[in-house]
């Protein structure tokens, strides 16, 4: 047998002692050459070994580690899809307003302004105020298109979605604003979205249209002002949002669906959404940080004008590319979708149960440090909600006081 | 009206949900690796960790997603390598820039300023050792050298190098020649030359 190449004598010191092949074993032993080269090969790949070794991380990536990789990944992709967007979408799209998160938690809109121990609050307030925060931004006009289209709000039910959903389903939901496949007139939507200050409880119960009062003071958790110290009122309005065939399919061809047909009938079909009265009132801790929010509002109502039925805009939505798939299978799966107010809420970040309220259904919330606490529960053809720094307990007794 | 457009939007949603399925499955197999096998070479975790979130976005829609996944495997390890080479070059450019500057700062300032033990601070010079011998190397070598000692099999480096099997042993013989060379060199040498200030 000639001598192996060198590539043959590498391979061999991997192998097990069974493995090389016995011809090449007898002739390596017998080969003094052989024995220099594979002596040298042993010496290399015993130094390279350990220090190549040294150079790794510690340990591997635990499962966690990887999710949470993923995640940051998917908001990656999000914010660069809505990139692409805004830059094949021409010079009109892109003056329109930077997105928002559909579940603006960690950053961003009015409520992140309230500073860092209010931001807990402010979490549990988008639970409250979760419609108005879900039509306040660019993508939640549309989300509120989707998953709003189909109900008058009778009864709640949790859509857990977690960050990395969010921020698919924001994205999604930008990319349907900006490229035209739902628009609206831009003073009405912005009604949704700028809250009057007012002075007191009565002007807010003027504004609202139905009355409003303040917390018992023996209800309020220790350490609360006795006075809501900001009093916010939304009025009554309808918005509307239509639907452009052309863009939508354009939508779908974008995302790699290039099949998709849509009646025609479906242009300029538009969603009509009753928007309640919102009264939210802010009391303040002793050092003056907001504590507690208490709100109140009418029943929400949606219905369709045009060409397309409720029922098929809302298959139409839930079809969409590009929405997270366990948010469009919590969706399907709504008992009723006609009564049932979906809330969207951070899985990663609130925790939530079913819960009573003076014998009414109600579901309870706190964020993952324990310390924010909100109800949300319908009585009297109002909506309710109260979130705060506050135990749970205390949550109930302002809830329990309130009706 | 028939219902055959919604069937047609659901089709397309049903394979798109695949794919995504598919991508985020390969995600969670493939991470790990890479993320070892770019840190090997960075050093770093936070550039460890862009470069292969760099790599998961170029896979992203590629049509070799639907290949075998030894197939994608290899393709993902190919990405990764390169991305990393580039952002080694990357970072010699910039040291270039401040070293012409004059404000290189030594590099073994980074273990000393942890004020960690000493063992750790001769730990990680070592390991800048070993990185700088390697990137003294051909990029096929070095790429073999650390693939096979991060424990890849002669076939996965072949796929991933693009060459026969039968040529992996060369390589990798070759390359740890190289390496022995420049490592022991660079430990012969006087420690620190290399960041002295011009």
């Amino acid at each position: 047998m000639p001598c192996p190449d060198l590539g043959t004598l590498r391979v061999s010191l991997d192998d097990d002692a069974g493995a090389a092949p016995p011809r090449l074993r007898d002739h390596v032993q017998a080969c003094a050459s052989c024995l220099d080269t594979v002596a040298e090969l042993r010496r290399n790949a015993e130094l390279a070994a350990p220090a190549i070794a040294m150079t790794g991380p510690d340990g591997r990536l635990s499962p966690a580690a990887v999710e949470a990789a993923l995640t940051r990944f998917e908001q990656r992709r999000a914010r660069l899809l809505a990139v692409r967007a805004a830059t094949a979408d021409g010079p009109a799209a892109r003056t329109a307003d930077p997105p928002e998160p559909v579940v603006p938690l960690r950053r961003g809109g009015r409520l992140a302004r309230l500073g860092t121990r209010a931001r807990g609050v402010a979490a549990a307030l988008v639970v409250v105020v979760v419609l108005t925060t879900m039509i306040a931004t660019p993508g939640g006009r549309a989300a509120a298109a989707g998953f709003l289209a189909h109900f008058r709000s009778e009864r709640f039910q949790v859509v857990a979605l977690d960050h990395s959903q969010a921020v698919q389903l924001n994205a999604a939901m930008t990319q349907l604003v900006q490229t035209g496949v739902f628009s609206g007139d831009q003073r009405e939507l912005d009604r949704l979205v700028t809250p009057l200050a007012v002075r007191d409880l009565a002007e807010a119960s003027r504004l609202a249209g139905f009355p409003v009062h303040a917390v018992d003071r023996s209800a309020l958790p220790r350490g609360v002002g006795a006075t809501p110290e900001r009093v916010l009122v939304n009025r009554a309005h309808t918005a509307r949002l239509t639907f452009d065939r052309d863009q939508a399919i354009a939508y779908f061809r974008r995302n790699g669906q290039a099949q998709v047909t849509i009646p025609e009938r479906f242009d300029g079909a538009q969603l009509v959404i009753q928007v309640p009265a919102i009264v939210v009132q802010q009391y303040a801790g002793r050092d003056g940080t907001p504590r507690l929010l208490v709100g109140k509002a009418g029943t929400i109502g949606m219905d369709a004008a045009g060409g397309a039925s409720l029922e098929e805009l809302r298959e139409l939505v839930l079809h969409l590319p590009g929405l997270p798939k366990g948010a469009v299978e919590q969706l399907r799966n709504l008992s009723d979708w006609r009564t049932t107010l979906p809330l969207p809420v951070p899985s990663d970040q609130v925790r939530w149960r079913a819960a009573s309220v003076g014998g009414s259904e109600a579901l309870s919330f706190a964020d993952s440090t324990g310390k924010v606490h909100a109800l949300l529960w319908r009585h009297g053809g109002y909506i309710w909600g109260v979130a705060g720094v506050i135990g749970a307990g205390e949550a109930l007794d302002v809830a329990n006081s309130l009706g | 009206m028939g219902s055959g457009w919604v069937i047609a939007v659901r089709d397309e949603a049903t394979a798109a949900a695949d794919t995504r399925d598919r991508f985020e499955a390969v995600f969670r197999a493939r991470y790990g690796e890479l993320y070892s096998l770019s840190y090997r070479l960075l050093g770093d975790h936070g550039e460890a960790e862009d470069v292969v979130q760099e790599t998961f976005l170029k896979l992203d829609g590629q049509p070799v997603l639907g290949r075998p996944v030894e197939e994608v495997a290899a393709w993902l390890r190919r990405v990764c390598l390169n991305a990393t080479y580039n952002r080694l070059r990357g970072r010699r450019r910039a040291t270039a820039r401040l070293d012409r500057a004059g404000r290189l700062e030594r590099a073994d300032e980074e273990a000393d300023a942890g004020g960690g033990p000493l063992l750790d601070v001769l730990r990680a010079e070592q390991q800048r050792a070993v990185r700088q011998a390697l990137a003294s190397l051909p990029q096929r070598q070095r790429a073999c050298l650390l693939l096979r000692h991060a424990g890849f099999s002669y076939a996965e480096i072949a796929a991933t190098l693009d060459l026969a099997v039968g040529s992996v042993g060369v390589l990798l013989a070759r390359g740890e020649r190289a390496f022995r060379d420049a490592y022991l060199d660079r430990n012969d040498a006087d420690p620190g030359a290399d960041d002295a200030l011009p």
